[in-house]
């Protein structure tokens, strides 16, 4: 595997528990590389759009500042579920014969990526990077340099990216990792 | 006469069977009506009935709750009829017998009730078919070209043995992607650390297991060191794939893919118009399209070309 990096997660851990649905911290963050917000349940979306990451809980629909990690809003209902909005460019993951590893493919590119072990979740943005969640870890892929940026060693069954951050669910909490 | 059987149906009258605490296995009881069934010590384990199959067979999962030993009975009043002693140990997840959720599909094919899942059909094209498509559909191939990247297709497919809902090269769903039409594929393997093997296999839901050294060398399966193979079975979503409508639909990303290749080596399509299939695989492999051995992927896809060529009959000038 190239270039492989154990990306560094600041010890920052807001204290923006979503199912106390808790005040936003009285001292935003500036410009955070890293945050983490716990969730209770499932995470059944998550996404990072217009620099706000959204993801909606067992409590419901949760809404933060992608750069610092405040809280915009916390506890609402869900938006209903929209239709699958493809990624542009589209990200295709195949399993070779079956087999125990997956080929991550991006429209267009012509180049593929393979991984260890089996995509749970990716995410592009803009074809750029591609996150991967497997049952083992969170993956970035350079798609230009083909270089692959191991961001966490628990694996993550939702994962987003956009505005240069990444993010995904390990079970426990969403953890935001500016790229 | 009642009496009991295992999952597969073998009888297994007066033997002790294996089960571990908090996993459920399946039992039956052949001719079973009127019997009153199960554990004659409650506190060791604990039964639910499933229900009657076609079969005179009453199906039932037995779930121990501490290491102890029980006879499990088949009782008309006070006769027993028939009973096997179960010995509850420790939980394994080892063995195939114990994804105990496991089961053939539902007799319309399906696994579940979601409309958008398509019961998983061998697909199988034929060679004819994916050249004519590949020459409709991409202006620049010969037919030579054409018959070169079916060669590849059917390399990759096994000559379409492993190929089901026209889903060209086993394109994955996510993992909470059911709106989509999709199929489950049994035996679905995956290399993970102990740890997370168990852990997974433990949140399948009865829908995974442990694979033992006897199925790996059965299967000719390979692992890494320090890994162990954990297998999921329908509807796990770790099995789901993407169903496609047609042959066409499905191999629209596949020939999209290779129009992108074509568009970072300039050398793709005049190699592929040659009919090289040496050099394509070589090009193929410096794409990272696949990742096992070269020499092995240009040998299948001269054999299939040959066979290609050898259906289709000479190339039209």
């Amino acid at each position: 595997m190239i270039g492989r990096r154990l990306a560094p997660l600041a010890a920052l851990v807001l204290l923006a528990c979503s199912h106390a649905a808790g005040p936003p911290p009285a001292q935003p963050v500036q410009h955070a590389t890293d945050w983490r917000v716990a969730t209770r349940g499932d995470v059944s979306t998550l996404s990072i759009a217009e620099g706000k990451l959204s993801f909606c809980d067992e409590a419901g629909f949760h809404q933060l500042e992608a750069q610092t990690g405040r809280v915009l809003s916390s506890g609402g209902a869900c938006p209903a579920a929209a239709a699958p909005v493809g990624s542009t460019p589209e990200v295709t993951v195949r399993t070779p014969e079956l087999g125990p590893d997956d080929i991550v493919e991006i429209e267009g590119e012509g180049m593929s990526f393979p991984i260890q072990g089996h995509a749970r979740d990716w995410a592009s943005d803009a074809g750029k990077i591609v996150i991967v969640g497997t049952a083992s870890e969170v993956l970035e892929i350079v798609t230009a340099t083909d270089q692959r940026v191991r961001l966490s060693a628990r694996g993550a069954t939702r994962v987003a990216a956009g505005g240069g951050w990444a993010a995904w669910w390990d079970g426990r909490a969403v953890i935001a990792h500016r790229l | 006469m009642a009496h009991f059987v295992n999952a597969k149906g073998t009888r297994i009258s007066n033997t002790i069977i294996k089960g571990g605490i908090g996993q459920p296995m399946t039992i039956g009881v052949y001719g079973a009506a009127g019997m009153t069934v199960g554990p004659n010590d409650a506190s060791i384990a604990g039964i639910t009935c499933q229900g009657p199959d076609g079969n005179q067979i009453t199906w039932y999962h037995l779930t121990g709750k501490r290491v102890a030993n029980v006879m499990v009975e088949a009782k008309m009043g006070a006769s027993v009829w028939d009973y096997f002693q179960l010995a509850v140990g420790e939980p394994s997840y080892y063995g195939a017998e114990k994804a105990w959720a496991k089961g053939p599909p539902n007799k319309d094919g399906r696994y579940t009730t979601n409309p958008n899942e398509v019961p998983a059909k061998n697909t199988k094209p034929p060679p004819g078919d994916v050249v004519k498509l590949l020459l409709d559909a991409w202006s620049d191939l010969t037919e030579t070209g054409a018959r070169t990247l079916t060669a590849q297709f059917m390399h990759e497919t096994g000559e379409g043995k492993y190929c089901f809902n026209w889903n060209l090269g086993n394109v994955k769903c996510k993992q909470n992607e059911t709106s989509i039409p999709h199929m489950y594929l049994k035996d679905t393997w995956e290399l993970l650390s102990p740890n997370v093997a168990l852990q997974m296999v433990k949140d399948s839901n009865g829908l995974g297991y442990i694979a033992t050294d006897e199925e790996i060398k059965a299967r000719k399966w390979s692992r890494r060191g320090g890994t162990v193979i954990a297998v999921f079975e329908p509807p796990s979503y770790v099995a789901r794939f993407k169903s496609f409508a047609s042959l066409a639909d499905g191999a629209q990303r596949w020939m999209d893919h290779h129009r992108g290749v074509a568009k970072r080596f300039s050398e793709y399509i005049p190699t592929v118009n040659g009919g090289d299939c040496t050099q394509v695989a070589d090009l193929l492999f410096r794409a990272h399209y696949y990742t096992g051995n070269q020499a092995d992927y240009a040998h299948n896809m001269i054999a299939m070309k040959l066979k290609i060529d050898r259906l289709l009959g000479p190339v039209k000038s």
